[in-house]
């Protein structure tokens, strides 16, 4: 069967590991290894997610120690996880990256771009960050993407915020009592919920704000602040 | 035929990566669509139906029932025109008649056929009218599986779907109802390769039909009467039984991509079918990978810090270099060189080489953000040139301001698009420098190979694959030597004895000797040299080992404005024909041609394109050569070649002209990371020695592709990837 001769032939030429400091032609594996790290999750995914609770404890001293402003970031749709700190302020965005360079863009702690994760928020328009702590009203948002053949596409919502109550959450070890906001949002097809939780009233310990539709929404959790 | 060697990748990968897909249970297409019949076009289980692949769909198709396989391959051309490449092998043909009769058509085991089809839908369905679609099949050549029909279907709910057809030729064989558009001729395909105009729909017609039923969003059933009586196959030559002229089936969606489908087949025999189908048009994961860039770092307003903004800098002597090394320090993970930088006090040009962004406006914007953080602030405006081998092919200017600005602004992408020029290469700045550490430069690799030859009728899919050891020396902006060997580590080929007419030079048609006799090879050996020669016009001049049957000397100039929609080339190559042995030697043949075209590139727009070459070939012989190719922003490239000289139908041989099918497919498609990685990949149904061109390594049309405006539009949006 011809189908299947060429897929053995293409496993053998694919898979055989070449060498080389040429870029170009040394470069076409390295796709195929990326995709294969995205459906078997990679080290560093692993070792975040299966931290005992030493290790988190472990894990927060070190960063305590440390001192350097850290957002926990979880991506459920892609089974991601990781550590990001600050990487650029332009005007009032401030962008935070992973050591793998996804990043996340935040103004005010408001998502308004994300890189690195394949179907990014290139960039958006929507409510600040006080008009989601006042918990009531309604916002509206617009979201633009890249498709499979790099067109922009623009997705608009109109979304309703209500208090969601006091809520206690847990960030790497440790406990943050919080009031929680959600935004409700609709339009184009498809539906979604924001999620906010204010310490002492207005500090924006964790969110979960839309990426991209379709997906789940992405888990910021400020560890060191 | 053979085909060059990069041929295997590409479907290969295609292969590959519907099999990850499998594995993973990724979604990969959003969309529904009607399912495919054992001969790879959209249909019931061996009848068409009225129904269309959605527009730019590309399937592959394995269809197959007790002695007959079929392997096909279909693009929806546009959204009601779609066509087919079918290669279909009939077992047991010669099992009744050799012996005592084993020549001729008689002298095949196995007998194959290559297939052209073509579809047009009349009508789409609508609410009280189905969808009517007029089809040739295997309208070119022999004719073994010729059939002409008109089919139409309706749904009816989302679960039920009934077509009914009228079917002649081979659609008309069995149960006919008249012959109302006359009587059939008798075929006379001479040399093949030509359409049957005659005989289209004439002769018996007969009906066919059948009803499909969506058990479950996986699961349909199909039922159908068919009106190919499997005359020659059946009754003359006996290889299966045909007891009814019904079938049945059950398809299993196994993944969006991937259909399989089991079949009871005219009451004796079993069927198998399996397809998958890829949307070029959309990366199966949407947006590409890859890691973020650095964010845009704006400048200290001048009001704050007057100090910085000075010019002062432009005097000190080795700030050009510093702002290189500064430069390629910041791109160190983009994969991004800096290869000269010029300045003014406010404006800065940037001349880089991109090894891996497959969108030329991503690799813009990265080098612009790399400006942003690194230049002084007194640097306004931002001149970006991408050089291709050395040649500069194109300016952006991007004012600093704007990036600054735009960053995080909705819509970031089309405001941006608005403020920046895209402009002809031109000169560097007055005050310039070059980076030191990038010439000279060896880069090598050592990777797999694979060759394939295909359509041999002893053994129609052959392929070898081994190693093979690549380097490249570049000397000077522009001019680098380049070499390839391969050595061959697994698999081994029959030489196709059905040779050219014996008139030609075997400038193609000894391919296979050439994958045959070879064990170490030197695919090729070359000097380049690439330049800008004046605005918009680029030359090469490549001298050795060009590709692996001839070597000489190619020499070629092409003027491409960066905003026009049309390039206008020419080339002339001296080549002598190598030795099969893979070695250095010219003596076996001692064949000495000069060959040489005109050609123009044209976009037709609404994503085509077309290319016509017309000058002197490899065989000696002249003509024109007219590609016309759908093209697709992410970098695909679907379309098909003819080429017509002045040798006859005779002399030229079976298939009385070349002709064939091109792909080229981004790997990025594939992996959802950039890469510039595109395999060009070139299907032609028979390999003869008219109308051959040379094949050289970085055409010019090839190097500088994506860098003009066109090229930008397309992917603009990645700017801010």
């Amino acid at each position: 069967m011809m189908i299947l001769r060429i897929v053995v032939i293409a496993l053998a030429s694919t898979l055989l590991a070449g060498c080389g400091n040429d870029p170009v032609s040394g470069d076409y594996r390295r796709p195929f290894q990326a995709l294969l790290s995205r459906l078997v999750p990679g080290p560093s995914v692993t070792t975040l997610a299966t931290l005992n609770q030493s290790g988190i404890l472990t894990l927060r001293r070190a960063l305590e120690e440390d001192g350097q402003p850290i957002y926990l970031v979880a991506y459920g749709t892609l089974k991601y996880k990781n550590l990001m700190a600050p990487y650029g302020q332009n005007g009032t965005v401030q962008t935070w990256a992973s050591q793998d360079y996804e990043t996340i863009s935040l103004r005010d702690g408001m998502l308004v771009a994300t890189r690195g994760f394949g179907g990014d928020l290139m960039s958006s328009a929507g409510p600040t960050m006080a008009q989601i702590r006042t918990a009531r009203g309604t916002t509206q948002r617009q979201n633009y993407y890249l498709d499979g053949a790099d067109q922009p596409r623009v997705f608009q919502y109109t979304c309703v915020l209500a208090p969601a109550g006091d809520e206690s959450i847990v960030i790497l070890g440790k406990t943050h009592a919080t009031r929680k906001v959600t935004e409700t949002c609709s339009g184009n097809s498809t539906d979604f919920v924001n999620e906010y939780w204010f310490q002492g009233g207005t500090f924006l310990r964790q969110s979960r704000q839309l990426v991209a539709p379709e997906t789940d929404t992405l888990l910021m959790q400020r560890v060191i602040d | 035929m053979i085909a060059p060697s990069s041929l295997l990748r590409p479907l290969a990968a295609a292969a590959f990566s519907a099999c990850l897909w499998v594995a993973s249970g990724l979604s990969v297409q959003a969309d529904d669509f009607p399912s495919l019949n054992l001969n790879g076009i959209t249909g019931l289980i061996d009848m068409p139906s009225g129904e269309m692949q959605p527009d730019g769909y590309l399937t592959l198709n394995h269809g197959t029932f007790g002695p007959i396989s079929r392997n096909t391959l279909s693009f929806q051309i546009l959204p009601r025109l779609s066509g087919s490449f079918r290669y279909v092998g009939i077992r047991q043909w010669n099992a009744q008649t050799c012996p005592p009769r084993c020549t001729g058509a008689d002298a095949f085991e196995t007998y194959y056929d290559r297939n052209f089809d073509l579809r047009y839908q009349l009508l789409s369905e609508s609410k009280y009218l189905p969808s009517v679609t007029i089809g040739l099949q295997d309208f070119i050549g022999t004719g073994l599986s010729m059939a002409e029909y008109v089919a139409a279907t309706k749904n009816f709910g989302p679960k039920l779907k009934v077509t009914a057809g009228l079917g002649f030729g081979r659609l008309g064989s069995y149960g006919a109802l008249g012959e109302p558009f006359g009587k059939r001729p008798k075929i006379d395909f001479g040399n093949g390769g030509l359409p049957n105009f005659e005989q289209w729909f004439r002769g018996p017609a007969a009906p066919f039909g059948g009803v499909e039923y969506r058990l479950s969003d996986t699961v349909t059933l199909k039922a159908e009467y068919s009106s190919d009586d499997y005359l020659i196959e059946a009754t003359r030559r006996g290889t299966f039984d045909r007891a009814t002229p019904f079938n049945f089936g059950v398809e299993y969606q196994y993944s969006k991509s991937v259909t399989l489908g089991a079949y009871s087949m005219h009451g004796t025999e079993l069927g198998f079918n399996v397809s998958i189908a890829l949307n070029p048009a959309q990366r199966p994961y949407g947006g590409i990978g890859g890691p973020g860039p650095q964010p845009v770092q704006p400048r200290v307003p001048r009001s704050e810090r007057p100090d910085v903004w000075d010019t002062a800098w432009l005097a000190q002597p080795d700030a050009k270099a510093l702002l290189i090394a500064n430069m390629n320090r910041n791109l160190v993970r983009t994969g991004l060189t800096v290869e000269q930088i010029s300045v003014t006090g406010d404006t800065a040009q940037i001349r880089f080489r991109n090894t891996i962004y497959d969108a030329s406006a991503q690799a813009v914007g990265r080098i612009a953000r790399a400006m942003a953080y690194t230049m002084p602030p007194s640097v306004e405006v931002f001149e970006i040139v991408p050089v291709a081998n050395g040649m500069p092919a194109v300016k952006l200017v991007v004012r600093r301001s704007d990036i600054e600005a735009l960053e995080f602004a909705p819509d970031a992408g089309s405001l941006l698009g608005d403020r920046v020029a895209i402009k002809e290469a031109g000169q560097p700045l007055p005050d310039q420098a070059r980076n030191t550490e990038l010439y000279p430069r060896f880069s090598w690799s050592l990777g797999p190979f694979a060759q394939t030859m295909l359509f041999n009728p002893a053994e129609p899919f052959q392929a070898i694959a081994g190693a093979q050891l690549s380097g490249r020396f570049e000397i000077s902006p522009g001019f680098v030597l380049t070499g390839s060997v391969t050595k061959r580590l697994f698999g081994e080929v029959i030489t196709d004895n059905r040779k050219g007419s014996g008139k030609l030079q075997p400038v193609r048609s000894d391919a296979d000797q050439y994958i045959d006799r070879s064990d170490v090879s030197i695919e090729s050996l070359t000097a380049a040299w690439y330049g800008r020669l004046a605005p918009n016009v680029y030359g090469r001049v490549t001298a050795g080992y060009l590709e692996q049957m001839f070597g000489g000397v190619s020499v070629e100039v092409l003027y491409k404005p960066v905003n026009r929609r049309w390039a206008i080339g020419a080339d002339v190559n001296h080549v002598a024909q190598r030795d099969t042995d893979g070695g250095l030697g010219f003596g076996k043949y001692d064949y000495r041609v000069t060959s040489g075209f005109v050609s123009g590139y044209y976009d037709l727009g609404r994503g085509f394109e077309a290319q016509l070459d017309v000058g002197r070939y490899l065989a000696g012989d002249v003509g024109g050569t007219l590609t016309l190719m759908r093209t697709f922003q992410n970098g695909w490239k679907v379309g098909a070649f003819a080429t017509v000289t002045n040798l006859s139908a005779e002399e030229f041989g079976e298939g009385s002209f070349d002709k064939g099918l091109k792909f080229e497919i981004p790997f990025a498609w594939f992996s959802g990371q950039p890469t510039r990685l595109i395999r060009p990949f070139t299907l032609r149904p028979l390999g003869r020695d008219g109308g051959a061109q040379l094949q050289v390594n970085d055409r010019l049309v090839s190097a500088l592709r994506g860098y003009d405006r066109a090229g930008f539009d397309d992917q603009w949006g990645r700017f801010w990837k």
